[in-house]
């Protein structure tokens, strides 16, 4: 599994787990997020079951295993979180961060040594080390109880499925062309993404933050204008489009 | 004693569940004998002094009856928790084959951290371990309390024959009457004892004992 390390000053780092090239073909792929702050670290979506094994050998390359005491879990999806149950044997002490709509739901995934902390519909801060971290409502985007995190030190949102491209195999980690990008994201938002009003409260909530780049939980990273480009673009964008 | 064990391969999880939707038709029976036990009780009323011998005999059915249903609700309890055990034993397993999977992916890639992941890999071999000893460990039970039933039915099929004798020394009415109960005792006692022992010879077979 590839690690790309898209963030690092004094003892803060976000490293994106992903283009794992021995996953299934008929698996999406996914973004897998770590953020380490002085020595404390958090997996955001920690990924499908099949994708533990790899994901567990390439954290392991970074931080040792018992310093990861937190996950969240932006929505129930098995591409985000059905690995919790053999996370649940390997982390010691941890907590999982979830909408609370969900909680009855995700442990059907196995959660009995992992702490369940529900997040509320209005979000909540955390702190990572000296760090915050905040989960940001992004609910019906798509799940109907969903969180994207902000980061205001490194102005990173790591905005789940909203942003998400289904990219070949081999496609780079950031967006390079944003028109030519269009493409593997149009479909993605328009059937997945159900509702135009939540859309837009989003939008305005995230144009109020400070961001840098934006990495979606499939497919490639926003930075610096495409940030804006892409909330313009989503904007403008017809969403819900598979009501017949 | 059991050994060589590959619950994986013997699908074990699904035959326990077997056994519990089997043991329904055996509950059945049990209450059939019950029945039968209270019919034949007022057969031994109505047919007076000439009936005196069939007594014993109706009351050995109610506790047969009795001592099957019970025998049931234990082995129903010991059923569902070898299933319940069986079915984690799946989600054991598979930690044991994901954890071996990331430890040679560490040591391939030289993570700088894979000593924590292969600590990891032996504690899902030792839970995986437990998890196979408590499912043994009820399977037995479960064989046991099988075995119990079966021979409960041995005496049933004795206490059906004997039952034959006293009815062929009654008149033709009571005769037929009690013959009827013994030949019912005795269908009840055969159903049961096909089933519990086909049951025993699968998880004594999925079990290798």
């Amino acid at each position: 599994m590839k690690a790309t390390v898209i963030y690092e000053s004094a003892g803060h780092k976000w490293i994106i787990f992903g283009r794992d090239p021995e996953k299934k073909d008929k698996i999406v792929d996914t973004n897998q997020h770590m953020v380490i702050s002085d020595g404390e670290a958090i997996l955001l979506d920690p990924g499908g079951i099949e994708l533990f094994a790899p994901m567990l050998a390439a954290v392991a390359h970074h931080v040792p295993i018992s310093s990861i005491k937190r996950l969240f879990a932006s929505h129930q999806d098995p591409d985000i979180i059905s690995s919790l149950g053999l996370w649940d044997q390997v982390l010691e002490d941890a907590t999982l961060y979830a909408p609370w709509l969900w909680e009855g739901f995700i442990r059907h995934f196995g959660c009995d040594s992992i702490e369940y902390a529900a997040i509320p519909d209005e979000g909540m801060e955390i702190r990572l080390g000296s760090k915050k971290l905040n989960f940001v409502p992004a609910h019906y985007l798509h799940a109907s109880g969903n969180f994207s995190v902000y980061d205001p030190r490194a102005k990173i949102l790591m905005s789940g499925d909203v942003g998400a491209a289904l990219l070949p195999d081999d496609a780079p980690m950031y967006v390079e062309n944003f028109d030519d990008h269009i493409q593997y994201m149009e479909g993605f938002h328009q059937r997945w993404m159900p509702s135009n009003r939540a859309k837009q409260v989003w939008i305005d909530r995230v144009r109020e933050l400070d961001i840098d780049m934006m990495s979606p939980q499939h497919g490639a990273i926003f930075r610096g204008d495409d940030v804006g480009r892409f909330l313009d673009w989503l904007e403008a964008l017809d969403v819900g489009t598979a009501v017949r | 004693m059991a050994r060589a064990i590959d619950l994986d391969k013997s699908k074990f999880h699904l035959l326990a569940v077997s056994v519990a939707a089997d043991l329904a038709e055996v509950k059945k029976q049990g209450e059939a004998i019950s029945f039968e036990a209270m019919n034949a009780k007022v057969l031994v009323v109505r047919a007076g002094a000439m009936a005196l011998g069939f007594k014993p005999i109706t009351d050995f059915m109610v506790e047969l009856a009795d001592n099957t249903i019970d025998l049931v609700q234990d082995i129903e309890y010991e059923a569902l928790t070898v299933s319940h055990h069986s079915v984690s034993r799946l989600r054991t397993a598979n930690a044991v084959k994901m954890a071996n999977k990331a430890l040679d992916l560490a040591l391939g890639n030289k993570a700088r951290y894979q000593s924590e992941i292969k600590a990891f890999a032996g504690k899902t071999v030792t839970s995986d371990a437990r998890v196979v000893d408590s499912v043994l460990e009820h399977a037995m039970k479960l064989i046991r309390l099988l075995k119990e039933i079966a021979e409960l039915m041995m005496a049933a099929n004795a206490v059906a024959a004997s039952a034959r004798v006293e009815a062929a020394a009654l008149d033709a009415h009571y005769s037929r009457s009690f013959a009827g109960v013994s030949d019912k005792l005795d269908q009840c006692s055969k159903t049961v004892r096909d089933k519990v022992n086909n049951n025993i010879a699968l998880l004594e077979k999925a079990l290798n004992v």
